[in-house]
């Protein structure tokens, strides 16, 4: 199990130095630098000279590599460099907000799992009587359902209509109720269809056959057997569903005006801001990287067949 | 011509076939549908609930909502589209070149398509957009950049496993060249495949496409655009709930047609469900061996 853990830790490193070359690559070709947007934010035009002995003296002019070097050797210190557009070092902003989108993606998985469980189970049991054809209906509604407009439509009603909930959220639990619910539907429903269809194919097989027919009755061998076995493939989609509630999250965000760091970065694109947009690249990989590799050593645990099989 | 002789006696992919064909006529004769002009400006109009005149109401400037919303359709449709299959085209080649001559090609394009699907999407098109600059066009440029690899994924284990099959093994050993055995009897055999996951796509890539352009990195006003208008939907939701609804239901309707189509044409084209999955971030699963070792199996078994 160890020797597991340590060979997948090794193998996000590639990863992640994938990751952060590409965007840093991708961000070298930006068409403006840090000297060129200090002057911009001053307000003056900088004489071509010293802002060339600037470059020079920050490094700028270096090759690519000796570039990237110095920044993942500063990255592993937590040093990020300065964000143009917030005035302090990009650590400091990603440090204030990143726990309020963590908050955010906890509620919203929260939710998707208290709802999709019970009613994906439902979906199963009752296969194409009216409850599954509701669930159904409702599922297949959620998955196409843009979330940002959903978000809108929640504001107008809870926030306008019936003025029960802000319609901008602040960090705090009452601001935290829209955006989570509408950052989960998605999840909710694709986990309900998922769940459905993994139990529906679970009860088809032998040993539920061989179970019923030695007379334990259905309900039993269901909630015994069938229930544990689909579950084991919710937790996969746990980790699935990370890169698309890290993406969500900037679009909920900035319908909710949340000040986590997916509203940051979609600000950051019209600021400019690059040192910022880097280091939320790198953030969202290091979560990506980090809760797959979780999810995996879950599974292995949970799963007798590859607990017990091994390497 | 199975295929089609197929799509033709099901009933459920004609009905959603008829209705997708008569959405995209709506928004192509846009112009002669739409009552007004989407972008001239009427300020004895402003805000207006939705009425005979404006069926949809107006915005702010007193533009009418329904024609506005049948141009843009032109605009998110086309774009949808046109990003999808630009995703096709590149992703399909390069697939094929990978499942075909295997070898240090394959193993580069792998690790290059394992590292872009290792990622939330809509972080790197961020940053893609970040350099490039918001608009259109650097956002089609962007989307398709990074989400080529999908396709190049499927295409490369399609064409793995049918590379495998007695008939291309048959004409290899009667001498055809590789080029004539790829287009003769692979590619053939990869396109319903395609059509599936094209089709499906769609409606992901519209959805995409409008929330990215309501974070303000997509076409610019006063063009109208269905993610757009909803961001300006947004701000005179307090007085003007229609600008609101009708957009998104428009959105909806849209990409429920999309996967619908999709869905109906699995069925035809793919009834081993090859091309099934849940969601669309099933990309993630890629970073895992787990899952690629389940796929290799699953690949070993249809050969």
């Amino acid at each position: 199990m160890l020797k597991y853990i340590i060979v997948r830790l090794l193998h996000t490193i590639p990863v992640l130095i994938g990751v952060t070359f590409l965007t840093f690559l991708l961000l070298s070709f930006a068409p403006s630098d840090p000297v060129t947007m200090k002057y911009l934010n001053m307000g003056v035009s900088g004489d071509a000279e010293v802002m060339e002995a600037e470059r020079e003296e920050l490094g700028l002019n270096d090759p690519l590599l000796v570039r990237y070097g110095r920044w993942v050797a500063n990255a592993l210190r937590g040093d990020f460099g300065e964000s143009v557009s917030y005035n302090h070092p990009v650590a400091e902003e990603m440090a204030r907000r990143l726990p309020r989108t963590i908050k955010l993606a906890v509620c919203a998985l929260a939710i998707t799992v208290v709802f999709s469980i019970p009613l994906g189970i439902l979906s199963a049991v009752y296969k194409n009587k009216l409850a599954d054809y509701i669930i159904r209906f409702l599922s297949f509604v959620g998955v196409s359902m843009p979330s940002f407009w959903l978000g809108m439509l929640l504001i107008y009603f809870f926030a306008i209509k019936l003025n029960l909930l802000p319609s901008i959220s602040g960090n705090n639990v009452i601001g935290l109720i829209l955006p989570s619910i509408t950052l989960s539907v998605w999840m909710t429903a694709t986990y309900i269809r998922r769940l459905r269809a993994n139990i529906l194919e679970e009860i088809n097989k032998d040993y539920v056959t061989g179970l019923l027919s030695k007379g334990i009755p259905q309900w039993k061998v269901n909630l015994k057997h069938v229930l544990p076995n689909a579950l084991l493939s919710i937790i996969t989609m746990f980790g699935m569903s990370i890169g698309g509630v890290l993406g969500g999250a900037t679009i909920v965000e900035t319908v909710f005006s949340y000040q986590g760091v997916g509203k940051m970065a979609a600000d950051a694109v019209t600021a400019r801001d690059y040192n910022l947009i880097q280091g939320y690249v790198v953030w969202m990989a290091l979560i990506f990287v980090g809760v797959n590799l979780a999810v995996d050593i879950l599974y292995r645990v949970l799963d007798p067949r590859l607990r017990l099989g091994g390497e | 011509m199975y295929y089609v002789k197929r799509a033709l006696h099901d009933k459920k992919f004609m009905i959603m076939l008829c209705i997708t064909i008569a959405f995209v006529l709506l928004t192509i004769f846009a112009g002669a549908i739409a009552p007004h002009d989407p972008i001239a400006q009427n300020y004895d109009a402003i805000l207006q609930p939705p009425s005979r005149e404006y069926p949809f109401g107006t915005d702010a400037v007193g533009r009418c909502l329904l024609s506005r919303l049948l141009y843009g359709g032109k605009t998110s449709l086309v774009i949808a589209i046109v990003v999808t299959l630009l995703m096709a085209v590149i992703g399909v080649v390069i697939g094929m070149v990978s499942g075909y001559f295997g070898g240090i090609v394959d193993t580069i394009l792998m690790r290059v398509t394992d590292m872009l699907l290792a990622f939330p999407h809509i972080v790197f098109v961020i940053a893609i957009v970040a350099v490039l600059g918001t608009g259109t066009r650097n956002l089609i440029l962007a989307m398709t950049v990074i989400s080529w690899t999908m396709f190049a994924r499927v295409t490369r284990s399609l064409v793995i496993t049918i590379k495998k099959e007695d008939y291309v093994e048959q004409a290899r050993l009667s001498g055809a060249s590789k080029p004539a055995i790829m287009f003769r009897y692979i590619v053939p055999n990869v396109i319903p495949y395609l059509i599936v996951l094209i089709t499906q796509d769609i409606g992901s890539n519209l959805l995409t496409l409008a929330s990215l352009s309501l974070l303000g990195l997509g076409s610019q006003p006063p063009t109208p655009e269905w993610g757009f208008m909803l961001s300006e939907g947004k701000r005179y939701m307090q007085t003007a709930p229609w600008m609101l609804i009708f957009p998104g239901m428009v959105i909806l309707i849209c990409v429920i047609i999309f996967n619908l189509l999709g869905d109906s044409l699995r069925d035809i084209l793919d009834p081993r469900g090859i091309t099934k999955r849940e969601g669309t971030s099933f990309l993630a699963r890629l970073l895992s061996r787990r899952d690629r070792k389940e796929k290799e199996e699953h690949e070993e078994e249809m050969a």
